[in-house]
């Protein structure tokens, strides 16, 4: 990655969230076309953003739940 | 300890069902505690905290009627109380420990790896296999807590910037640098399990 590239990972989480400016938005996707090590990180900047938010909840361990359930319920 | 429940009649003005300590348990205990556990990074802390807003929320329960706004009160309410607990628990370990260097807000510019390659895996999947899970908790816990608070409010959360902001009293651009360079901690993480093989 050449200091262009650099320069483009900084705009990431804006051109990701749609407020980049249009002209920086227009210089960013030129870049992209021109340059493979970019678009591969924007594609896996952007999978990071997706499997994080496809993560199911924390599952609460069953022998804690029962110790929080008596706590809150039976005030043990 | 802090009363992290002071404003709740604010919020609780729907003339509902009354709750009790069991609706409350069973509506809100696994979202405190999946809150606070991602915060935290560990379940002895993340049962402190549950417990310690459980009991505040149930201790006002007269003041407490199911009201819709209550769910992302509660969010707040955890998250405060994580962050007290985590900053009761780093002043215990200043004692021990007198390292406490302040961490730079603004960090050395993140350097992207020359050759990224593809992942093997793909978001759309219905379900991520428990191993792919594993791996990106682990990184999330790993990240340092200025960087996993933002990053578990705004991406797993899925709440607003300005939310995070509000919730962690930072100004939204701060929210934005911290979950950029957290996105990037992450990607680089999640890299090393992720990338398909090189190519032949």
């Amino acid at each position: 990655m050449n200091p262009q590239c650099i320069e483009m990972v900084k705009l990431l989480l804006d051109y990701v969230d749609g407020t980049l400016e249009p002209d920086r938005s227009e210089e960013f996707r030129h870049h992209l076309c021109g340059c493979l090590p970019c678009y591969i990180y924007l594609e896996t900047y952007q999978t990071t953003i997706k499997l994080t938010r496809t993560l199911p909840k924390c599952e609460m361990p069953p022998e804690m739940a029962a110790r929080l359930k008596a706590m809150v319920c039976d005030g043990k | 300890m802090a009363d992290y429940v002071s404003d709740v009649s604010e919020t609780a003005t729907t003339p509902e069902a009354p709750a009790t300590p069991e609706t409350v348990f069973r509506d809100y205990a696994p979202r405190i505690y999946a809150i606070a556990r991602r915060m935290l990074g560990n379940d002895t802390d993340a049962e402190e905290v549950t417990s310690d807003v459980l009991l505040q929320v149930v201790r006002k329960l007269d003041t407490f009627r199911g009201d819709a706004a209550l769910a992302t009160w509660l969010h707040r309410v955890t998250v405060n109380a994580a962050l007290a607990h985590r900053e009761k628990r780093a002043n215990r370990q200043k004692h021990e420990h007198s390292s406490g260097d302040a961490i730079s807000e603004i960090e050395a510019d993140h350097i992207p790896q020359p050759f990224p390659r593809m992942w093997e895996i793909t978001p759309d999947a219905s379900a991520l296999a428990a191993e792919q899970r594993k791996v990106i908790e682990a990184s999330i816990e790993q990240l340092d807590p200025m960087y996993r608070d933002v990053f578990v409010l705004a991406d797993v959360e899925n709440l607003s910037n300005a939310e995070v902001g509000e919730m962690l009293s930072l100004s939204v651009p701060a929210v934005k640098s911290r979950l950029h360079r957290a996105r990037l901690m992450m990607r680089d993480r999640l890299a090393k399990h992720f990338e398909e093989g090189p190519p032949s």
